[in-house]
């Protein structure tokens, strides 16, 4: 039996400890937090204009845009009510895939009252710091009393259609398995709200034909990768089980059935994780970090980050960058924690930088860019 | 004398809150499950079994991550405050005693989680948002309060 030299291999691990972490500060030390605007109400959602103006949503009703780099004080005009209360307000936007010809914007938003309030998805055209021609091309239905759990994220898929993530209000648990309502929904419709004929379950009977898929709970992150086609979606979990899942035509994603979450009393939801017919996440976070929005990187800025999904943590109040291959999870980084605020949204810009939206009365627009790159 | 009273007292408070929780959790479980099997789901009685343990203790008995307490000190804080009114009322009306501990251990739970709707804005335990959901719940603070009048009960002497 052969003897292991102790002394070599004793610094050959530390050589290599040394070089991980030096690749760890390195790392940390590529990239500068730069505050763009602050003083938002909780933003919750930003679109890049092509001229490079931004438009930011604030959950309070407000649709803001900065110029030139400056918060503008007076908002875009025209954008409708909003039913603002617990997690409802004005949440996403987005631009038509042809902004440039039909300068098109599409805003997610809670519309109603306490006792009676859905998710609408609206759209309109914009210009100089207005909207018009406003026009409702989604309700969720029925309405609900809650005023929690509206999911609410719009994604443009690379056929045109319009993905639009619908919650399931928090006490309607059960009704995102049934077909003949959005509650836990993903549906699917075409840029002015019509039903694509080739929807999963159209034809299909006491089914609602927008459905895409079912089974989730509140999903707050929705991205469409551009060159595979491939929709990622994350959702928040109750107390653990917030999932990444890689949602496909008319599969179900389980809950309440299938989960790693418990009930925030610490009872079960279900007594499974796994049930037959329903699809497993690529990811799940137990404890929750409560996921509240997402990028798949495709910029210049950081090319080591090009293909990897950046999710925006609120509770744990970090950004989790995970390492993808082939839609499967390598590996998981935790960035900003020492910003020390709660994330609602991360996106990618037309110049490779991060935005960040900070989740709070007093929000902020982070861009994150190289160290050394020009402002 | 008054220290074997005080012991009895304690024993049955204690002996309240217990029935009382367990009470509470297992049917709240079997309300969750009967929502699941509603919709499809296929459950074994070992699996059925299994969940009504699991939340029995870390439901019933263990402080809640999210809430920071459990429901066993929920429903004791409740019966606490309920127990000494109706004390006061079966002062002036002795014969209903344990009528009257049945009902205000009933009457504990659905303020508590009636009121927890009004605070937190939301239902704070999914099995309670339906009246069959309360009404079970607060059969089980009922119990705790006939548990409570039976063992509390001043023994006399012929």
């Amino acid at each position: 039996m052969s003897r292991v030299p102790l002394k070599p291999v004793a610094v050959a691990a530390l050589c290599v400890m040394a070089l991980g972490s030096f690749n760890a500060a390195s790392r940390a030390a590529d990239y500068t937090l730069n505050t763009l605007a602050e003083g938002l109400a909780f933003p919750w959602s930003l679109a890049f204009l092509p001229d490079g103006d931004i438009l930011v949503t604030e959950r309070d009703g407000q649709l803001r845009l900065i110029q030139n780099g400056v918060l503008q004080f007076e908002p875009v005009t025209g954008v409708p009510d909003s039913y603002v209360a617990g997690q409802g307000g004005l949440m996403d936007v987005r631009l038509h895939p042809d902004f440039e010809q039909n300068r098109l914007i599409y805003l997610s938003y809670a519309h109603g009252d306490g006792d009676a309030n859905q998710l609408r998805v609206a759209r309109a055209e914009y210009a100089d710091g207005a909207l018009t021609d406003l026009e409702v091309v989604f309700g969720a239905e029925p309405m609900k009393g809650t005023p929690v759990h509206y999911g609410a994220r719009i994604a443009f898929m690379t056929d045109g259609k319009l993905l639009i993530t619908s919650g399931d209000g928090f006490i309607h648990r059960e009704r995102a398995q049934l077909l003949d309502n959005h509650f836990g929904k993903t549906v699917r419709v075409n840029d002015d709200g019509s039903v694509p004929d080739d929807n999963p379950f159209v034809g299909t009977d006491g089914a609602l034909p927008e459905i895409w898929t079912y089974g989730h709970r509140n999903q707050q992150g929705l991205v469409v990768d551009p060159e595979s086609g491939r929709v990622y979606l994350h959702e928040h979990g109750p107390m653990g089980g917030d999932e990444l899942n890689i949602i496909e035509p008319g599969k179900n994603y389980g809950w309440p059935v299938a989960t790693y979450g418990l009930d925030y009393s610490g009872a079960r939801i279900s007594p499974f994780q796994e049930y037959s017919g329903m699809e497993m996440p690529v990811e799940y976070w137990v404890p929750s970090i409560a996921p509240g929005g997402m990028t798949l990187y495709d910029g210049e800025a950081f090319p080591a980050w090009q293909g990897d999904i950046f999710v925006a943590a609120l509770a744990n109040m970090t950004v989790r960058r995970l390492d993808l291959e082939n839609g499967e999870v390598q590996g998981q980084e935790i960035l900003f924690a020492d910003v020390g605020e709660r994330f609602r949204e991360v996106r990618t810009g037309p110049d490779g930088y991060l935005y960040l939206l900070t989740d709070s009365p007093d929000g902020r627009v982070i861009q994150v860019r190289p160290t050394g790159s020009s402002s | 004398m008054a220290l074997q009273r005080l012991v009895r007292i304690i024993i049955a408070f204690v002996a309240a809150v217990v029935v009382a929780t367990a009470v509470a959790c297992v049917i709240g479980t079997q309300f969750v499950l009967a929502a699941l099997t509603g919709i499809g789901v296929e459950i074994s009685v070992s699996e059925r079994f299994a969940t009504t343990w699991y939340d029995l203790v870390n439901f019933g008995f263990i402080p809640s991550p999210a809430f920071g307490f459990s429901y066993a000190l929920v429903i004791g804080i409740g019966l606490v405050i309920a127990f000494i009114a109706a004390a006061a009322m079966s002062h002036f009306l002795p014969r209903f005693r344990t009528i009257i501990y049945t009902v205000a251990g009933g009457v504990a739970i659905v303020t508590f989680l009636s009121a927890s709707f009004f605070v937190f804005g939301v239902v704070l335990f999914a099995f309670a948002q339906t009246p069959m959901g309360l009404i079970s719940q607060a059969a089980a603070g009922a119990a705790g309060g006939w548990i409570f009048a039976k063992y509390s009960r001043q023994e006399t002497t012929s």
